[in-house]
């Protein structure tokens, strides 16, 4: 579980100390090798950058390809089907790293929108400044991997949770980003659990009497 | 069909999941595909690994049909099917080093082509192909939890069915009710109902 600490302001420096923590976890022990080149790409980041509710870090449609550390808060990912109706189909929280998938998997517009759900911190590598880390860089590829990884680790547990118990699921969640008890709406949570609004407050009310 | 045309088609899996291929991952992927070699046939219930165990590195469905389950306590999800002609792995093993934590269970008589960790190595430090394959790798798994977790939040429970039916078209003969419904994350009288008003069981 995250801490659920709003902050006011954040420091550059603790938020590249934060930042390439989370790199030297991912990287293990191979951290030592790379631990200049880690420094170099920690500085190419810009922020940290405060957003607001409603702020978004890219919409339905964009073909950048930055890459997103959420040091502090919570973002959502939201996908519209083809009728219009929108899901959520991630949330992004503190020490979280976010990419367009969709740039990234198929080269396509981007078809969800990250968009910030509760005052939210990041950090951002341009994607003109990825390119002097990416072209042939094997620590490059190296650090794809491992944050693809976390990335995946995420996805797995999410088809676990909505393959069970919708209230499970939604105690999973709520567990894991205790922001969106107070910042997200009762709609959301159901766009997120793929259940009707009326669903979704039956859940609420089960977990609360729990 | 013939061990060359599988190893043929296993290439055409590698290839088909990098972005930008180059000579080296072209001459790698041709050595990869012809170091698979067949498993001896799994049965109806034959597990191809266990939660726990180590499995092999990848795998390749010549033919039949194979369940990816993760179990905890009671419960039990359906990761996902893997359908003839798909190349695919256990994640654990092959991303994170270690046992597997789900389990794969065949759902009819499969034909499984395998690839070991050692093989798989040995070939990425001949061909230097750096984390090329492993990052395809795991885009692929990306694409896929994209995409079902697109069916499962999007879609109702009527056009949930019917989706996995074109996927999978054996689906009703393959899995017990119990799983179809854990599959479609649907509780079993929503299933109940959905089968009875669109397909008449």
């Amino acid at each position: 579980m995250v801490d659920n600490i709003e902050r006011d302001s954040m420091d550059q420096a603790d938020s590249r100390k934060i930042l390439l923590e989370c790199f030297q976890q991912s990287f293990g022990v191979d951290f030592e090798l790379n631990r200049l080149w880690l420094e170099r790409l920690v500085e190419a980041y810009d922020g940290p950058h405060l957003l607001n509710p409603g702020d978004l870090l890219w919409d339905m449609g964009d073909t950048r390809n930055d890459y997103f550390f959420v040091l502090d808060g919570l973002v959502s990912e939201f996908w519209v089907n083809d009728c219009g109706e929108s899901f959520i189909y991630a949330f992004i929280g503190p020490k979280e790293f976010c990419v367009n998938e969709s740039h990234m998997l198929f080269k396509a517009p981007s078809k969800s929108r990250l968009q910030v759900i509760q005052p939210t911190w990041v950090m951002v590598l341009r994607q003109e400044k990825e390119s002097e880390f990416r072209n042939g860089n094997t620590a490059w590829e190296q650090l794809s991997y491992e944050v693809g990884k976390r990335i995946l680790e995420k996805r797995r547990e999410r088809i676990r949770w909505l393959s069970g118990p919708k209230g499970e699921h939604l105690r999973q969640v709520i567990t894991k980003y205790p922001g969106l008890l107070n910042h997200a709406t009762k709609e959301q949570i159901a766009r997120y659990l793929g259940v009707s609004r009326a669903t979704a407050y039956r859940l609420f009310t089960n977990l609360a009497r729990k | 069909m013939s061990p060359e045309i599988i190893k043929q088609k296993i290439q055409k899996e590698l290839l088909s999941s990098l972005i930008g291929n180059s000579e080296k991952n072209d001459a790698a992927s041709i050595e990869l595909a012809g170091s698979f070699q067949p498993m001896p046939q799994l049965g109806r219930g034959d597990f191809l690994w266990r939660a726990g165990s180590h499995s092999p590195f990848l795998f390749f469905l010549e033919s039949g049909a194979l369940v990816e389950t993760y179990s905890k306590g009671v419960n039990t999800s359906m990761i996902r099917l893997v359908s003839p002609g798909t190349l695919f792995w256990c994640e654990d093993v092959v991303f994170y080093n270690q046992g597997a934590l789900t389990q794969a269970k065949s759902l009819t008589n499969s034909s499984v082509w395998y690839l070991s960790q050692e093989e798989f190595y040995r070939i990425h430090k001949v061909f230097g192909s750096g984390f090329d394959f492993l990052n395809a790798f795991s885009l692929v798994t990306l694409g896929n939890y994209r995409s079902r977790t697109a069916q499962l939040i999007q879609l109702n429970p009527e056009k949930r069915l019917a989706h996995a039916l074109g996927q999978y078209p054996a689906l009703l003969s393959l899995l017990t009710r119990d799983e179809l419904a854990r599959f479609l994350a649907l509780s079993r009288s929503t299933l109940h109902r959905v089968l009875k008003q669109g397909y008449g069981r």
